[in-house]
């Protein structure tokens, strides 16, 4: 029985998985109920993580149209060889051209999935894209860590029971 | 001018670094790693969101190091955030990074006579 909430994350993370970027990453459904830990993420990862509460209104007098949503979000700690002093101030930080490379990968992340059909699941359609996060600042300053998020939204129509 | 509680405290710390210090080496980019002394103060695992409910491990490592024995180059340094602290523990190596955390930042001075570093880690290998 096709499940309407977990399919579109899994094809999500298939579409993902079978397109080469770079720099390369592998993608992985998740449901957010585990931590990974700092000293691991030093290997950029992509998550696929559905988000809790997604929408549901009666579409017509027959059908529900579900609007599930998926972030996306990769995270990479980096290495002691991408941060550069700076002359007056107390802290090493993070080299722009570091982080550009995974700006730009979010960007065509969120471009390979823009207005197309999931592969592996044809009636989750592609309706709303969210860039939450080009890079999360906090994260960049403070643990010297990528963090980037797409959030995507996907509208599904079921029939009702007659 | 050193008040003589700072002298006290001064003269204490050497006694507290030989009783409860622990051999690392810290290590900066580009220069030669160091030895020196450093002791443990503070050791917590935190769970932190990363997004929404996505979350991380955080294994936190506070250190006091001497001013003086914090040295790269030939002479003493201020810490900088992204250097590292490489620690023996049970046998096993690990690298402790300096960050800043909420509000503070990844060193500060751990007295008013300024002789030791507060340093401020997370364990990233």
């Amino acid at each position: 029985m096709p499940n309407l909430i977990i399919d579109p994350a899994d094809a999500i993370a298939a579409e993902l998985n079978d397109y080469t970027f770079t720099p390369p990453l592998e993608f992985e459904r998740t449901y957010a109920d585990w931590s990974i830990a700092l000293e691991n993420a030093s290997t950029l990862r992509g998550d696929v993580v559905p988000v809790q509460d997604p929408e549901c209104e009666l579409e017509t007098r027959g059908s529900l149209i579900y609007r599930p949503r998926y972030d996306i979000v990769l995270r990479k700690k980096f290495a002691p060889a991408d941060l550069e002093s700076v002359a007056g101030h107390n802290e090493r930080r993070v080299k722009k051209t570091a982080v550009d490379p995974l700006v730009n990968l979010l960007i065509d992340v969120n471009t390979r999935l823009a207005a197309r059909l999931l592969a592996n699941d044809q009636d989750a359609v592609w309706e709303v894209p969210q860039i939450v996060a080009v890079v999360v600042h906090k994260h960049l300053k403070q643990w010297h860590q990528y963090t980037g998020i797409i959030r995507l939204t996907y509208a599904i129509s079921q029939d009702l029971p007659a | 001018v050193p008040s003589p509680f700072d002298l006290d405290f001064a003269a204490a710390d050497v006694l507290f670094e030989e009783a409860f210090g622990v051999p690392v080496e810290i290590l900066r980019e580009g220069e030669s790693a160091t030895p020196a002394t450093a002791e443990v103060v503070m050791r917590e695992q935190a769970v932190v969101p990363a997004h929404d409910d996505l979350e991380q491990s955080h294994q936190t490592r506070d250190y006091l190091i001497a001013v003086a024995g914090y040295r790269f180059g030939g002479g003493p340094v201020p810490p900088l955030a992204g250097d590292r602290i490489r620690e023996t523990i049970n046998g096993a190596v690990y690298e402790f990074e300096l960050m800043r955390d909420e509000n503070r930042p990844a060193a500060e001075w751990a007295d008013p006579a300024g002789t030791r570093w507060l340093i401020r880690t997370k364990k990233v290998t």
